[in-house]
């Protein structure tokens, strides 16, 4: 991760994302688009929890209720206050990320794993009942509508961009945009000598603070941008569907579904989350069909990519390229 | 007065329950270091077992105490037969693994059981309450009590009782504890620390399924009945210390009474009452109450 860019994978990156500019222009269909904007969506969502658990080793198992008070956070400001969503979105991710501070000050004083995911269970648990039970602000279960979408603008040349249910492109391209944005920020910081210290502080916690690693603050970074991320992709999730219930943003399965998108992708790798999370939200789509036994069907997916694919989908090309030796060496 | 009596037997029963339903939890835990979030479909599958069970029981015109024997049967033998059908089938690959996998995985199982029940029993509800109107009322300083509410608080303790002597006295319970302290160097002793996970599993999953039954005469058993149990169990082995039995004991109590006092006093924060516990327990013990940094027990 930290060897610079071959050519070839520079093409590659640059490919995809002509690919995704491009796909637009060849379809309209609204479906495709709004798969692959969720695809997006929970794109940023699982790249941010991999910064926290694949590369700085904190296993939370709470992000969900990041992504929750980012969404109810941005459409309650956008409702009560009538601010445009272009702000809200931001005030989302900040209160998500002020959260994050909150729950993060007490879970770095813990470092076994299950309590951890307790903790932070716990935290979402509370998220999720309180947003339920202040009926008079969140509706609770009857859902929270009316939310406002963004605002239209005028592009030169193009004409205007509106923001509605029947036209999925802007939100297509905004979408992209922050999934860019926030894979760009978790790259650069990856990159930098913060990222070099997060993979020292997950392989070895005394080591790294030998090395004079400050781990409290460390782990804070990190589990604030992340937070604000989650939070961010939260706030555009709400004013995308314009309707949130607690179950479905605060839920606990929104959380393992992240976690199965980053394991079956790759799980301490940065393309692993968005393969992960495209695999898993076309399949979640295809299984939708089944209805009934939706999550036998899921379980049984994530339990053999468990069994067979250990390191995810991104390094089975590794696998076939290398002599084994090699690639014991490399792993992550 | 009278609602002091009703939150003490409230906080009483509800502890009993709790430590039904997180001893299994903390046992595997313990042994085998893995969260088991399946544990809550195996509680699940215990009570669907005791209504059909219950059902054929009434069905052929039988009444009385039997029943209870019934009940007991049933928990032993669903608990081993599922807790086997899994460890052996799944688990067994994927010891060593990380524990996010062990989680995730667990959960996965989690899902599929809940929609093989769905599949075996459908998504109606059963109701069995023969079992828990058997005993009646008894009178406690001017309450009238569901004696089977007591009954439930007697299993519980006597569950305790023979765990604790069980790993303390007998033979394989001591091997079990010698797993705990160190694996490999119980396998080098010549432990065959595999069938200790099978055994461990299997006693896990016949307590979960234990504390199903008990419950099922005292609901409805329908879908999702598994997912509260499993966050409410987690909580309880938080606080008292994951992996340790006299602390899912102490966790439970607590948890109990803490329920039992705010659905009296203040009910609109009954939901958050034992997640407050756990945060106010986590914030001065952040390994619980019973579990000793770094040192492992059960």
């Amino acid at each position: 991760m930290f060897q610079p860019l071959t050519p070839f994978k520079w093409l590659g990156i640059l490919g995809a994302i002509i690919v995704m500019l491009l796909l637009p222009m060849v379809t309209q269909d609204t479906y495709l688009l709004h798969v692959l904007i969720l695809a997006m969506v929970f794109g940023i969502f699982a790249s941010a929890w991999n910064f926290v658990t694949g590369f700085a080793g904190l296993k939370t198992f709470g992000h969900h209720a990041f992504f929750a008070l980012g969404a109810y956070g941005s459409a309650l400001i956008g409702i009560n206050l009538g601010l445009s969503a272009w702000l809200t979105i931001w005030l989302g991710g900040l209160i998500a990320a002020l959260a994050g501070l909150f729950i993060g000050l007490p879970i770095l004083r813990i470092r076994s794993m299950p309590h951890v995911a307790i903790v932070t269970l716990g935290f979402a648990e509370i998220v999720r009942i309180t947003l339920s039970n202040l009926t008079d602000i969140t509706r609770g279960e009857l859902g929270l509508w009316g939310i406002p979408v963004f605002d239209g603008f005028t592009v030169p040349g193009l004409g205007e961009v509106v923001f509605s249910p029947a036209d999925k492109v802007p939100y297509y391209y905004l979408a992209f945009a922050l999934l860019l944005l926030s894979v760009g920020v978790i790259t650069a910081l990856m990159r930098s000598k913060t990222g070099l210290s997060l993979i020292a502080m997950r392989d070895g916690e005394d080591a790294a603070e030998s090395l004079g690693i400050n781990l409290t603050r460390q782990k804070l970074q990190v589990f604030v941008v992340s937070s604000f991320l989650v939070g961010v992709a939260g706030a555009f999730y709400a004013h995308y569907i314009t309707i949130l219930t607690p179950a479905a943003v605060a839920g606990v399965d929104l959380m393992i579904l992240i976690i199965a998108m980053v394991l079956v992708g790759g799980l301490g790798t940065l393309s692993g989350p968005l393969v992960g999370a495209l695999v898993l939200t076309i399949l979640v789509e295809f299984l939708r069909d089944l209805d009934t036994f939706r999550m036998l069907v899921y379980g049984a997916i994530i339990i053999l990519s468990v069994m067979f694919l250990p390191k995810g989908l991104v390094t089975l090309g590794r696998r076939w390229k290398r002599p084994p030796d090699a690639a014991a060496t490399e792993a992550e | 007065m009278l609602k002091l009596i009703a939150i003490l037997l409230d906080g009483l029963s509800y502890s009993a329950w709790l430590f039904l339903v997180a001893v299994g939890l903390t046992l595997i835990y313990g042994v085998m270091r893995i969260l088991n979030i399946a544990h809550g479909a195996f509680y699940a599958i215990g009570a669907y077992a005791c209504a059909t069970a219950l059902g054929l029981y009434y069905g052929a015109g039988w009444s009385g105490a039997g029943a209870f024997l019934v009940m007991g049967l049933t928990a032993i033998v669903t608990g081993i037969v599922v807790g086997l059908a899994v460890e052996r089938g799944i688990l067994r690959r994927l010891y060593g693994r990380d524990e996010v996998l062990m989680v995730l995985v667990t959960y996965a199982l989690f899902l599929i059981l809940e929609d093989a029940t769905k599949m075996i029993w459908g998504v109606e509800s059963y109701f069995v309450y023969q079992p828990y109107a058997y005993f009646g009322f008894i009178d406690v300083g001017g309450l009238p009590y569901q004696v089977y509410d007591l009954l439930v608080v007697a299993i519980a303790i006597a569950t305790g009782l023979a765990l604790w002597l069980w790993l303390t006295r007998a033979r394989m319970g001591r091997l079990m504890i010698a797993v705990v302290a160190d694996r490999e160097i119980s396998a080098a002793m010549g432990i065959n620390v595999p069938r200790i996970f099978a055994i461990t599993f299997a006693i896990g999953t016949v307590l979960a399924a234990l504390a199903g039954v008990v419950t099922a005469p005292k609901i409805a058993v329908a879908p999702g009945i598994g997912v509260e149990v499993i966050i409410l169990a987690f909580a309880v082995v938080v606080i008292g210390g994951l992996g340790s039995i006299p602390g899912a004991a102490l966790g439970a109590v607590i948890a109990g009474f803490a329920r039992a006092v705010s659905v009296h006093l203040a009910p609109e924060f009954e939901l958050f009452a034992i997640y407050a516990v756990m945060a106010i327990v986590l914030a001065i013990r952040p390994y619980g109450l019973f579990a000793a940094q770094g040192e492992r027990k059960i």
